[in-house]
């Protein structure tokens, strides 16, 4: 199961980030001493609802209301982060969990990658509705997924890691280059 | 097609995203209470045709739970509010009225 798995054809390349950093961190995220000691640590705002915020290679999104996700390719950069934010967050009420091993992320490269998540999203993927601020969870097939563009032409979607191969299965069908339509 | 507006998200969501969970606005009988009020607390839901109030949980999206108002007849949908409400906002109640002036139905 730790396979890297990879897959290209004309229009995309899809690729698992092989073991990616992330972590998961439940509080009161309106709460002001919160986010100066986010502000402080990784140099990030707290995203608003339905957006992320990043710097560098490092990525923070809202997951709801009382949770925040922390992502980075870096599997080692997150390990050293963890102890230093679960540190300075003593005091505040919260929990900050590695949740590395329990998912994965692919990334979609290739411009037509609306058209690809629009066969098994509900959700709107029109630029203006879906932008490159937007970061949402959702469902993708059956799958329960999180995603954002990290470029113009790329996307990182988040998954667990349990049905990674099947979800793989799932994109790379998704993908075939002759049931694109164009729509978008 | 049923379409919801998640109070928390503010965002349309739509019924394969979201799980259903029953009546809402239900009387909890715990201990104390008597057996026939245990029995039909636990296993006699209401399923009216016309409008329901119901529990909808968003799940593929951000986790929580909300309320919805809206009609098994017709699937016309009245309104969303929080899960931590007891009663269904003003708004709802008076766009409800106005769909039948007797006021039948109507909690």
């Amino acid at each position: 199961m730790s396979d890297k798995l990879e897959f290209s054809n004309n229009l995309f390349t899809i690729k698992d980030l092989y073991l990616p950093g992330m972590v998961s961190i439940r509080t009161h995220l309106f709460d002001k001493k919160f986010q100066k000691i986010i502000k402080d640590i990784l140099k990030i705002n707290v995203p608003n609802k339905l957006e992320f915020t990043f710097n560098k290679n490092l990525y923070l999104a809202w997951m709801s209301p009382n949770e925040l996700l922390l992502f980075s390719k870096n599997l080692n950069e997150i390990l050293k982060l963890i102890t230093i934010i679960e540190d300075t967050l003593k005091g505040i009420e919260s929990l900050v969990l590695d949740v590395s091993s329990s998912r994965t992320v692919f990334s979609i490269k290739g411009s037509l990658w609306r058209e690809l998540l629009a066969k098994g999203t509900p959700i709107n993927l029109c630029p203006n509705k879906f932008t490159s601020k937007s970061f949402r969870r959702t469902r993708l097939g059956q799958v329960s997924t999180a995603f954002w563009m990290v470029k113009t032409d790329q996307v990182y979607i988040v998954c667990g890691r349990s049905f990674k191969e099947f979800f793989f299965k799932w994109l790379c069908n998704a993908a075939n280059e002759k049931s694109i339509i164009k729509f978008f | 097609m049923l379409k919801f507006i998640c109070p928390i998200c503010e965002i349309e969501t739509d019924e394969t995203e979201l799980t259903p969970g029953g009546e809402a606005h239900l009387k909890r009988m715990g201990p104390g209470s008597s057996d026939q009020n245990f029995y039909t607390y636990l296993f006699e839901r209401k399923n009216p045709r016309g409008i329901h109030f119901e529990r909808w949980l968003h799940s593929y999206g951000c986790g929580k739970w909300f309320h919805v108002v809206r009609c098994t007849k017709t699937m016309e949908v009245f309104g969303t509010y929080s899960a931590q409400d007891t009663k269904p906002p003003k708004k709802i109640l008076d766009a409800i009225k106005k769909k039948l002036p007797n006021g039948k139905n109507v909690k």
